[in-house]
């Protein structure tokens, strides 16, 4: 309490003679001139470099965590030669047309299976890349047979192009059957699924029958394809 | 201000705790896993089970294979219950209104359509909660809107767990298969199989779903393998429907399954 006096009492005095006055007064009675040392000892809260630093590195964090999201659609390349895609990052919708509509618009010889005057119900779909949808990877068609329930799906692809859950079909272990020069790759596990790959002139055939009636249907679909 | 200085230091701490707390799940629903999109990806990797003998004891009741409709997003609860309501409406009427979901004739299910399937899957989307405080749907939430849908249909919905710790009572599911019933599968990520059977081999073929999903079993298949007359291995199936695009039948093998969740659907 008593520098705070000795203060009060200085601060009545002319401004002029007030510090050599403090300071005489201070060494007289053993008080430390504080206000000094709180003045340079206390560093200034926040700073501009601190302020320039601390800014920057919360930039770089942010541009770090939002350049890979935002650039990360961007990243799928357009479809090429022998390049695999995955079928998660590819976007999709209706194609509009059947197989069939589609192969007569487009000039191209595409195979299909006919079963538009039976089928209850026939769901074609365009696969393509996010940042394009005339960049088509693959097609599909579901057709469910109104007389007997079957349903079954085929999905084509350009040659060049795979695609992994196609492959995943291309890839099983199955048995051989040869039409027409044409070599048929099938498999049948027990009443769930059946599944033929084969390729003919410039596309690749992947086909699935749901729950088939008997082991070899998924054979008399593709023979009827061809 | 060295006092200062932590002062405002404690006071961005307590903020930042504050807006965490915030966002956190704040009740059960919301610290439940979370079942949302989900993919199925080929692992490219199979393998062959050579052996000289074999005994296989299996039944699949054809469940509908459904996939998720234009603008519903985290919707695998929905979907999977979709699928679990058409498969019921052949043995209780009316479940879905107005539409039969299955060929009078075959017995077979229909495909999904443009109308009836959709108005049940955006109604159960909503009755899950599906995306409310957090991205998917939680068990609970999937549970409870499945047995509202039910019960909305005039009929009792009981959800019978055949998980206890780890262990799934496979005689349970069997059973339930036996009597046209169909399980609910809620998993962590994991492995789904494709079984092509052969005379003396067998060949397994290895996807995988990389997210939490949930899927509808509709059959079951319990294969045993002998070599030189001694059992050297059993590999137990559930037949799913995956409620994924192109896969949409796989098998889901209970010896190493990663089950969160699993309920036969009981109704009457």
């Amino acid at each position: 309490m008593k520098d705070k006096d000795i203060d009060n009492a200085i601060e009545n005095v002319n401004s002029e003679k007030k510090e050599a006055m403090r300071a005489q007064l201070y060494a007289r009675v053993g008080i430390e001139d504080r206000r000094e040392q709180q003045t340079k000892s206390s560093p200034r809260f926040l700073n501009i470099k601190t302020l320039v630093f601390g800014l920057t590195g919360i930039l770089a964090v942010c541009l770090a965590i939002v350049l890979p999201i935002a650039l990360l659609d961007k990243t799928t390349p357009p479809p090429q030669e022998g390049f695999t895609y995955t079928d998660a990052v590819i976007s999709k919708d209706d194609l509009g047309l059947t197989i069939k509509e589609y192969a007569e618009q487009n000039e191209a010889d595409i195979l299909y299976i006919d079963w538009y005057d039976i089928a209850e119900t026939c769901v074609t779909t365009k696969h393509f890349l996010p940042d394009d949808e005339d960049k088509i990877i693959y097609i599909s068609e579901e057709l469910y047979n109104g007389e007997t329930g079957e349903n079954v799906w085929l999905a084509v692809t350009d040659k060049n192009i795979n695609v992994d859950i196609l492959d995943h079909i291309e890839q099983m272990k199955g048995s051989y059957y040869e039409y027409n020069n044409i070599k048929i790759k099938w498999s049948y596990e027990f009443m769930s699924i059946a599944r033929a790959y084969f390729e003919f002139k410039d596309y690749k055939y992947y086909v699935q029958l749901f729950y088939p009636l008997a082991e070899q249907d998924i054979l008399d679909i593709v023979i009827g394809m061809l | 201000m060295k006092n200062i200085k932590n002062l405002m230091c404690m006071a961005l701490a307590i903020l930042s705790v504050c807006l965490f707390g915030a966002w956190a799940p704040a009740d059960a629903s919301r610290t439940e896993d979370r079942y949302a999109d989900a993919t199925i990806i080929s692992l490219y990797a199979t393998e062959t089970i050579t052996f000289d003998s074999k005994e296989t004891d299996s039944k699949i009741n054809f469940a509908p294979q459904y996939t998720v409709i234009s603008g519903l997003k985290n919707a695998c609860g929905a979907v999977a219950g979709t699928e679990v309501v058409a498969y019921y409406d052949k043995y209780y009427p009316n479940m879905i209104p107005e539409w039969e979901s299955f060929f009078a004739a075959s017995g077979r299910y229909r495909a999904q359509d443009s109308v009836y399937i959709p108005g049940v899957m955006n109604e159960l989307y909503t009755l899950m909660r599906t995306n409310v405080d957090v991205a998917g749907v939680s068990a609970s939430d999937f549970v409870n809107g499945l047995t509202k849908y039910i019960n909305g249909k005039g009929y009792s919905a009981g959800m019978q767990s055949v998980l206890s710790g780890t262990t799934v009572d496979y005689a349970a599911c069997k059973s339930a298969i036996d009597n046209n019933k169909v399980i609910t599968l809620l998993s962590q990520p994991v492995d789904v199989y494709s079984v092509v059977e052969g005379n003396n081999q067998d060949s397994i073929s290895t996807l995988t779903i990389p997210e939490n999903h949930i899927m509808v079993a509709s059959g079951y298949k319990e294969i045993k393998y002998y070599k030189n007359g001694a059992l050297f291995r059993t590999d137990k199936y559930l037949v799913v429907s995956t409620g994924l695009d192109v896969i949409k039948l796989a098998y889901y093998k209970l010896n190493n399954h990663k089950l969160k969740n699993a309920y036969i659907v009981n109704i009457s």
